[in-house]
């Protein structure tokens, strides 16, 4: 008997729970509110034209060296270099069909 | 002289439907008279091909192009019904690495005097596949589910996007998915806490529904798998709104699917 009455209490408690939207809007306020956006960052380069220029020589060098390994024309080798968060990732394609 | 527009369907988070949005948004854009290129970039996971039916007929791939095997018209492959929508499929067993941003800026840049509209399918994440996927691009579909991991990674998207110089008026929303009676019950977000938690404008939202599975799983997009009035309403809405039309955002209850009596009937008759 007084377990049903308690149990009454308990039910309406249930009914009060936090909506999914409510909480995920919560949740969605505090991982992307107030504009925050990821931001990559120039750490390693003082200027944009440094890693520029550094990004060139290093390509040029990768075409020859690649060129003369593989034995494949200069142009057949594509460099790619992208500075990721204060990373400088160098993608090098040789195509020696 | 007309130069098309290229749009890229990305996301951050694979799985929201980028890929079967791209072929629908294509075939409806198709339907309307529009010459259109499809570009599959997501290289070595390619799909758009499967969801499109025309994974029989491709003969060349993107990095064939990229290479220089052949021109990028030769590797297209035209629809079966439609004459005026192309795809321009990726290779299965290539990689992101084989292709470069600049390859697909000169690609898109050759396909751009022959086409209306060109829509390119990102792979997910964010990085060798999505800067491929963006360069070539004038604008960006953001697609995105209604649940947090989507989202969060959509807006990490946009913060790249806005630091590649794409303009906040070139990154578009389109919610994919959406289950108005869940958003009724408060189970879900609704499309005004998506929009003011990426501050962008929506340019369509999807409703969740079974007609998308039964398409793909056939090979025949939404428009010409004789759709139910409702999802091509919807597609039809997204195509204008990128035309440049000013055409409402649906409400709740015209993304709410409809239980008629006879779509009940209807779908006794199914099951048996």
């Amino acid at each position: 008997m007084i377990m049903s009455f308690f149990s009454i209490f308990t039910r309406r408690k249930r009914r009060k729970e936090v909506k999914a939207r409510d909480s995920a809007r919560e949740r969605l306020k505090a991982l992307v509110g107030n504009g925050r956006r990821m931001v990559y960052r120039i750490d390693d380069f003082e200027s944009p034209e440094e890693l520029a220029e550094k990004a060139e020589k290093i390509k040029d060098e990768i075409q020859k060296k690649a060129s003369q390994l593989f034995n494949t024309d200069e142009k057949r080798v594509k460099v790619v270099v992208e500075e990721h968060n204060g990373y400088v990732v160098i993608i090098a394609n040789i195509n020696f069909e | 002289m007309w130069l098309a527009k290229v749009y890229v369907l990305t996301s951050g988070k694979g799985g929201v439907g980028k890929t079967t949005l791209a072929a629908n948004l294509g075939t409806a854009m198709a339907l309307k008279g529009e010459r259109v290129a499809l570009i599959d970039a997501d290289i070595g996971l390619k799909n758009l091909d499967v969801v499109m039916g025309l994974e029989n007929r491709i003969v060349y791939t993107l990095i064939d192009v990229a290479n220089g095997k052949v021109h990028v018209f030769d590797a297209l492959v035209r629809h079966k019904q439609l004459k005026n929508l192309s795809l321009l499929p990726a290779s299965q067993i290539a990689t992101k690495e084989m292709i470069s941003p600049d390859d697909m800026k000169r690609i898109i840049g050759e396909m751009k005097e022959r086409f209306d509209y060109i829509f390119v399918d990102c792979p997910a994440g964010i990085e060798r596949g999505f800067r491929n996927a963006v360069a070539g691009a004038d604008e960006a579909l953001i697609v995105t589910t209604p649940e947090l991991p989507a989202i969060t990674d959509a807006d990490r998207v946009i913060g790249l996007l806005e630091n590649m110089g794409f303009e906040d008026d070139k990154i578009h929303l389109i919610v994919n998915r959406f289950k108005a009676h869940m958003v009724r019950n408060g189970d879900m977000l609704n499309i005004d806490d998506i929009k003011s938690a990426l501050s962008i404008e929506v340019m369509g939202i999807v409703p969740d529904s079974e007609e998308v599975i039964i398409s793909t799983n056939k090979g025949v997009p939404l428009s010409l798998n004789g759709a139910d009035g409702r999802m091509n309403k919807i597609l039809d809405g997204i195509v204008r709104r990128l035309e440049g039309e000013d055409v409402p955002i649906p409400n709740l209850n015209d993304l709410a699917e409809k239980n008629s009596l006879w779509n009940v009937i209807k779908s006794l008759f199914r099951h048996r």
